[in-house]
């Protein structure tokens, strides 16, 4: 399959690439099936490209990034919470939306981190506690850029079972 | 209600009313003004652009799956 996105232009995945999100985000209900495009070597933002709307892009990171112990719940319990859950050999990966804006920098919805069964394909966004998580978290900026950065392959965010 | 959801009257008192709510599997409910401020993330998010990033998150040669 193809789509060709106005940030990254023509983008070929195979089927078995696309993570369903059978309700789709937060205020993007419609928007059910993304592919996720990895960072270079040295880089943290991936991005979820929606494989239906050209325009339409999410940057993330893996929930490693954010630190030890979050998400909490683990990302298992919040996966169970969010019947992603499909035997007990699946392992899941969690992703938190960031956001850029030119006067506060980068910021990060720990709110509502993403999770997904990495074998099933399927994610969904999980709300957590919204007096311990923002859903505008200021983030720190990426790591420098490694040389030599190889090309983007399949999804291998760190998983957790 | 649409959606697999419904909502039940359980009971009906001087001082208020109880409801009953019945989700499909996965569905969530939340706070409207939780939702309100996911969603507002969300299109900041959307509305991130590779070049508003300086093009830290690499060059668009690089990304294929």
């Amino acid at each position: 399959m193809k789509v060709t996105g106005t940030r990254f232009g023509d983008i070929d995945f195979e089927d078995h690439r696309v993570l369903t999100f059978p309700l789709g985000l937060v205020g993007f209900p419609d928007e059910t099936g993304f592919i996720l495009l990895e960072p270079p070597t040295g880089r943290i933002v991936a991005w979820l490209q929606s494989t239906t709307t050209a325009g339409l892009a999410f940057p993330v990171v893996t929930s490693d990034e954010i630190g030890a112990g979050y998400p909490a719940p683990d990302v298992r319990e919040l996966a169970r919470r969010a019947h992603l859950v499909r035997s007990e050999d699946d392992t899941f990966a969690s992703l938190v939306v960031v956001a850029y804006h030119p006067q506060t920098g980068r910021i990060a919805n720990l709110l509502a981190p993403i999770v997904v069964n990495l074998g099933a394909r399927i994610a969904a966004q999980v709300v957590l506690d919204s007096e311990t998580y923002s859903a505008a978290t200021p983030f720190p900026e990426e790591r420098p850029t490694m040389p030599g950065a190889p090309r983007r392959t399949a999804v291998t965010a760190q998983a957790h079972r | 209600m649409s959606n697999g959801i419904e909502l039940t009257v359980t009971e009906v008192t001087r001082r208020g009313v109880r409801l009953a709510l019945s989700l499909p599997d996965g569905v969530m409910v939340f706070r409207g003004e939780i939702h309100d401020a996911i969603a507002a993330a969300n299109a900041d998010a959307a509305r991130t652009t590779v070049d508003a990033n300086d093009a830290r998150v690499g060059d668009p040669s690089d990304r294929s799956t």
